[in-house]
């Protein structure tokens, strides 16, 4: 997929630049007027929590789609974390070494994603597809489809709505979120991994020809990715308490849904976690909103991916053909 | 001093007679199809071996059936893909289950069933559905996973909502789907319509204008292709084919089943990579893509009657993806390295030329 | 040099005088930047018209808008006297204009015939038979003087020259009325050049067709053009009709500066000053030991050496860029090696990496799709390859890159103003700054141009060849590839000429001419005899 971008750019009007910025209150408010007890501290609790899960999740799909990948195989990792966090867990080693398995093993996927990508020049949507697959078969294997587990008391309060983080009465997993959100961000702009991060999406070839070397992007960006998954994963276990291969699948759509909703473009070199936490703060207070709107889990989906598609549609779109001759 | 060696390919003009040219086009066509098509041939042949009587006559209508969707929800597949510009549709599985349902729930007990009704309804909505995201694509400019992931969304929530849990029921005239009419399978009849469409198609200049605008779309905008309509186009006619798939599996089924869509997603696409297709666009066809369906259902059975669990399957598909990926970028590099790019194609009439041998560039 | 069309017109009786196309105040807006302020062009039946300008003066706007591409903000197209809405390429086709971009595009898996005849047909319905289309294929090809082109073979197997013409031939074969072509000549040999402009000559005899072509060619526009519109800044700053016709008069327009007297002389002039030499220890920097580029390809050697300019040029395909790319290590040569000077001795380069640290530096020839990340800032741009350097605990000391960088600007009297702003938005010799800035920034030994001028305006083309000669100056060897010999006889010493896959000739001192350059690409170089093996 060759990218010319030439300097005819089509760029969005300025009030459609602002909309992923605008979102946030805008629906704030919507909320404020149509359920009950939206701004009792509870409420906006629960909203960050599941924010900063989605966040956490999120931040590898950042980081590929800047490099103008994309990662399909995040649900699936994610399951797998939970599944093996759970299990391993029961069956009595220490935790922080659950966790740590986990992790490694989502970053070698995704080390995979990024060199099978490379390597054979292929779309890193279909790899991505390919290995999440054996992943999830690979742990249904594993664990014979049996779904048992335990986690410990800790992680479940990390991410309740009532958890403490030391003195302050805001959970664990929210703080977590925002230092995560603060290191991305300035690794993206003020490290020269991150500017060879961008030019690696902005334009391969070139990033080859000055000697860059974009394998190691690729493999170190997917392997975050896959890191942060499984990380995701771990925390799912706790929230959802469930052992669960299957608990990481709405993941697919959110993650690449908040990134582009926050406004990073897929076609990469652009954007960045930013613009990935508004999307987010957008996303979650929209699925709020529709489960406010009594409706069924499965209208719910629908109407979810008609809205995305209507956000799209005002600021999300690429290129016209003509800027690109 | 001598001037370059002999003049490079001064060809004559093919003189040969009008068919024989035909014949080695047609050939030259589906050239990229032919690694899979072995493969279907050595999968089929694997199958009978653990499974003899997969090969009897009484057996094929039935499998042939449970093949069908396979084989037509990846031609289905194969139309966006060839339009290129990272085109795909992810929401072709979901489309073919929503349709199910809505034949089960909503226009038969309407009264559409008879046949000369309920065939052009489910296809004109086949058809519309394909179109709307081919102007979310072409139009809009969405990027096509986001649109079509969304419109995934769309038809499994909603389909879910219009029937939680399978059932309905069908008219008696699709339910003969899974029968057969004489030796001959009733499923073949939809597979061969498709097949027929496709090769009238690919004989007006529509097979020039979809490889174009899927290969380079700057080239073909440029030379006055009207690259968003041919692109929608085929999205439309994806979905066209996925309501086919639809109507197949609802007779199958006896009723509609909401679920029965959503894993066909990663199915179709990697039947279309394993089926020669390029997933970048511009080079391909139905044939590679049946052929990857057939290669995608054969593994599967042949893994399920090797005894192989069902959590190995998942790990056989993405392996078998990974496969084919790895073939196709084989493939392209191969072209380049041996250097075929690049050979000076002309002979100028005062025989200066020197031929380029090897390298994509002159120079 | 060819007859003029002008008289052939005049002689033809009817309101010939009515121009083909007459465009009139056409404006064309991206965001903050005006491309076109306020352009007009008139162009009469049965001429040939030169549309010239510096990068970033319209002209290639003007070009797209024209074939459709675009669409203008304001302004008026007539065509024919009627005013038309040239709504997309299919639409100005129909009205009868083909278009030859710049860019080579065509679709690399379908055959040379489908490429030609792209287009021109319906949705489903065909336009003509094959056996139409083969004929009027050939027609055209033979006319170009190409003897049985295979025209069923898919276009990914021809060499980039060839593409090129696959696509002048695909606005040929249609029923054109006016004819654009935008800057192709540059990828066509001089021999195929002239022929198609003699072909369209012939084509526009009977007066009612007309071509419009670009170029940054002067020499072409003295050779072939009727009349010329030259645009600056986006609005058309003259119109020169034959008589008027010459490089001084042309570059005045083009520049809103005037360029001093002695300049345009060096313009105009094929013989050179050779530039003032680099005064320290001169010993070999680089050198190609017994190379053979390519299987069956001559065996030769080289030697460039410190502070020298050193120029490679050749027919489209005759080896001269493999040379580079051996010299960068981006490939292997068939036979023999490639040495560089490393601590005082002469290194084998093993590789694109391992010449880098040598302190090779390969500047590509597309600026845009192989040097430059468009959509990132000009600051990281230049600063990609060095920031490691002045990264502390990872993170980036934004003000030392500044420093650092602040003297290779200077050099290079790039506008610091616009550090951040996305590279994709400055002109083609801006563009081409940043790039040389960015390889001057790491200090290389030798630096490996590939046409590094090529689509870049005059005035910054003088710029950059003080820029280089400064270089040269400080002791780095340049080795400089280029198609255009007036680059080459401004800058090089010695020029090497290739031919055949091979070293035809290196020319040097007072046998530095265009015309022993001429003769040498077409392989009937000086002392062939005693070099030959």
């Amino acid at each position: 997929m060759s990218k010319a971008i030439g300097i005819a750019q089509v760029k969005r009007a300025s009030v459609l630049r602002v909309l992923p910025y605008a979102l946030v209150p805008i629906l704030y408010g919507l909320g404020l007027a149509t359920i009950q007890g939206y701004s009792s501290k509870l409420s906006i609790i629960s909203l960050l929590v599941l924010a900063s899960m989605l966040g956490i999740a999120a931040v590898g799909q950042t980081l590929v789609v800047i490099v103008a990948g994309i990662d399909l195989s995040i649900p699936f990792v994610l399951g797998m974390a939970d599944v093996v966090v759970t299990q391993e867990y029961a069956a009595g080693w220490p935790f922080w070494a659950c966790v740590l398995v986990v992790i490694l093993a989502g970053a070698a996927v995704g080390a995979a994603n990024g060199y099978l990508s490379r390597l054979l020049n292929v779309y890193p949507l279909v790899i991505t597809l390919a290995t999440g697959s054996i992943v999830f078969g690979g742990v249904l294997a594993w664990s014979n489809g049996m779904t048992g587990g335990l986690v410990p008391g800790y992680l479940v309060s990390a991410v309740s709505v009532i958890g403490r983080t030391g003195p302050i009465a805001v959970p664990p997993v929210i703080v977590g979120w925002l230092v995560i959100a603060v290191v991305i961000i300035v690794v993206q702009r003020r490290t020269a991994f991150g500017r060879r991060l961008y030019a690696t999406g902005d334009n391969p070839k070139a990033a080859d020809l000055a000697h860059l070397n974009v394998t190691r992007v690729w493999v170190i960006t997917f392997a975050l990715s896959g890191a942060f998954a499984a990380m995701s994963g771990v925390l799912f276990a706790g929230f959802t308490t469930l052992s669960d291969a299957t608990v990481g699948e709405p993941y697919l759509f959110q993650t690449i849904a908040a990134v582009v909703i926050g406004g990073t473009s897929l076609l990469g070199g652009r954007g960045g976690y930013g613009r990935t936490i508004l999307g987010v703060l957008t996303l979650t207070q929209l699925t709020t909103l529709l489960v406010g709107a009594g409706l069924s889990s499965d209208m719910q989906e629908s109407l979810l991916g008609l809205l995305i598609v209507l956000l799209l549609a005002m600021y999300g779109r690429e290129p016209a053909l003509e800027s690109r001759i | 001093m001598s001037v370059a060696a002999a003049p490079p390919e001064a060809r004559p003009l093919p003189q040969r007679r009008r068919w024989a040219r035909v014949v080695h086009e047609e050939i030259a066509s589906t050239s990229y199809a032919w690694a899979s098509l072995a493969a279907v041939v050595a999968l089929y042949i694997a199958n009978v071996c653990f499974q003899p009587s997969f090969v009897s006559p009484s057996n094929w209508a039935s499998i042939l059936s449970v093949i069908a969707p396979f084989v037509i929800i990846a031609m289905a597949e194969a139309f966006p893909i060839l339009a290129g510009n990272g085109g795909l549709d992810l929401s072709l599985g979901p489309l073919m289950g929503f349709v199910t349902v809505l034949i089960a729930v909503v226009l038969v007990p309407a009264g559409i069933s008879a046949p000369e009704f309920l065939i052009p309804v489910v296809l004109a909505i086949g058809f519309g559905a394909g179109l709307v995201n081919g102007l979310l694509v072409a139009y809009l400019r969405l990027p096509a996973i986001i649109a079509t992931l969304g419109a995934y969304l769309f038809y499994t929530g909603f389909a879910l909502d219009l029937q939680p849990s399978p059932g309905g029921s069908v008219p008696s005239w699709l339910q003969r789907m899974s029968g057969s009419y004489g030796p001959f399978p009733a499923v073949l009849v939809p597979i061969i319509a498709i097949a027929i469409l496709w090769v009238i198609l690919i004989h007006t200049a529509y097979r020039r204008n979809l490889l174009a605008v899927g290969g380079d779309d700057r080239a073909a905008y440029t030379a006055g292709i009207p690259v968003k309509v041919i692109r929608s186009s085929a999205y439309a006619f994806g979905g066209l084919l996925a309501a086919v798939a639809g109507l197949v599996v609802a007779g199958m089924l006896g009723g509609g089943d909401a679920t029965v869509g959503p894993p066909y997603t990663i199915t179709s696409i990697a039947a279309v990579a394993l089926g020669g297709i390029l997933l970048a666009g511009g080079r391909g066809g139905l044939l590679g893509a049946a052929a990857g369906g057939a290669i995608m259902f054969l593994i599967q059975n042949l893994l399920t009657v090797a005894n192989v669990s069902a959590f190995d399957v998942n790990i056989a598909d993405g392996g078998l993806l990974l496969v084919a990926l790895a073939l196709n970028s084989f493939v392209l590099t191969g072209r380049r390295r041996r250097g075929l790019a690049g050979m000076r194609a002309v002979s100028r009439a005062d025989g200066t030329g020197g031929s380029d041998r090897g390298g994509i560039e002159g120079g | 040099m060819l007859q003029s069309n002008a008289l052939g017109a005049d002689s033809i009786a009817g309101d010939r005088d009515e121009p083909i196309l007459e465009v009139t105040g056409l404006q064309r807006r991206f965001d903050e930047t005006t491309a076109l302020a306020s352009a007009s062009l008139r162009v009469r039946r049965g001429e040939i018209h030169a549309l010239l300008g510096e990068n970033g003066s319209g002209k290639s706007t003007l070009v797209k808008i024209l074939s459709g591409v675009l669409r203008p903000n304001a302004g008026h197209v007539h065509w024919e006297g009627q005013l038309i809405s040239l709504r997309s390429p299919r639409r100005a086709q129909r009205v009868g204009i083909a278009t030859v971009f710049q860019e080579t595009l065509v679709v690399e898996e379908l055959s040379v015939l489908d490429n030609l005849f792209l287009g021109m047909d319906g949705l489903l319905r065909k336009e003509s038979t094959r056996v139409e289309e083969e004929r009027r294929a050939v027609e055209v090809f033979d006319e170009l003087g190409f003897r049985g082109f295979d025209l069923g073979r898919p276009v990914w197997t021809l060499s980039l020259a060839d593409k090129q013409i696959v696509t002048v031939v695909r606005a040929l074969v249609r029923p054109w009325r006016l004819l654009i072509l935008d800057e192709s000549t540059s990828a066509l040999d001089r021999e195929v050049r002239d022929r198609l402009f003699g072909l369209l000559a012939r084509s526009i005899a009977s007066g009612d067709r007309a071509i419009v072509f670009t170029t940054h060619r002067l020499d072409e526009v003295e050779q072939f053009a009727d009349s010329a519109t030259v645009l600056r800044a986006g609005a058309t700053a003259g119109i020169l009709s034959r008589e008027e016709l010459s490089r001084g008069r042309i570059l005045e327009l083009m520049s809103s500066r005037q360029l001093s007297t002695r300049a345009a002389e060096k313009e105009t002039s094929s013989q050179v000053l050779p530039p003032t030499r680099w005064v320290g220890d001169v010993a070999d920097v680089l050198r190609a030991e017994d190379l053979v580029l390519r299987p069956g390809g001559r065996r030769f050697s080289l030697s460039l050496h410190t502070g020298e300019i050193f120029g490679v040029t050749g027919l489209e395909g005759q080896g001269q860029v493999r040379l580079l790319e051996c010299t960068a290590g981006l490939q292997k040569p068939f036979a023999g090696q490639v040495l560089v000077t490393r601590d005082g001795e002469l290194t084998h380069v093993r590789g694109y990496r391992d010449a880098y640290r040598k302190g090779v530096v390969y500047v590509p020839r597309d600026r845009k799709q192989e040097g430059l990340f468009l959509v990132q800032s000009v600051f990281n741009n230049l600063a990609l390859p060095v920031l490691g350097r002045f990264s502390k605990a990872g993170l980036i000391r934004r003000q030392q890159v500044v420093e650092w960088l602040t003297t290779y600007t200077k050099q290079l009297s790039l506008d610091t103003a616009r550090l951040n702003s996305p590279v994709g938005s400055l002109s083609g010799g801006n563009q081409q700054k940043v790039l040389l800035g960015r390889w001057m920034a790491v200090n290389p030994v030798v630096f490996v141009l590939n046409d590094p001028l090529r689509g870049v305006d005059e005035v910054t083309k003088q710029e950059l060849y003080e820029v280089f000669r400064a270089l040269a100056l400080q002791g780095l060897t340049i080795l400089f590839l280029s198609t255009e010999i007036s680059e080459l006889l401004t800058l090089c010493e010695r020029v090497a000429v290739f031919w055949d896959s091979g070293l035809e000739a290196v020319i040097t001192g007072a046998e530095l001419t265009e015309q022993s350059i001429i003769d040498a690409m077409f392989g009937r170089g000086p002392a062939t005899e005693a070099e030959r093996a």
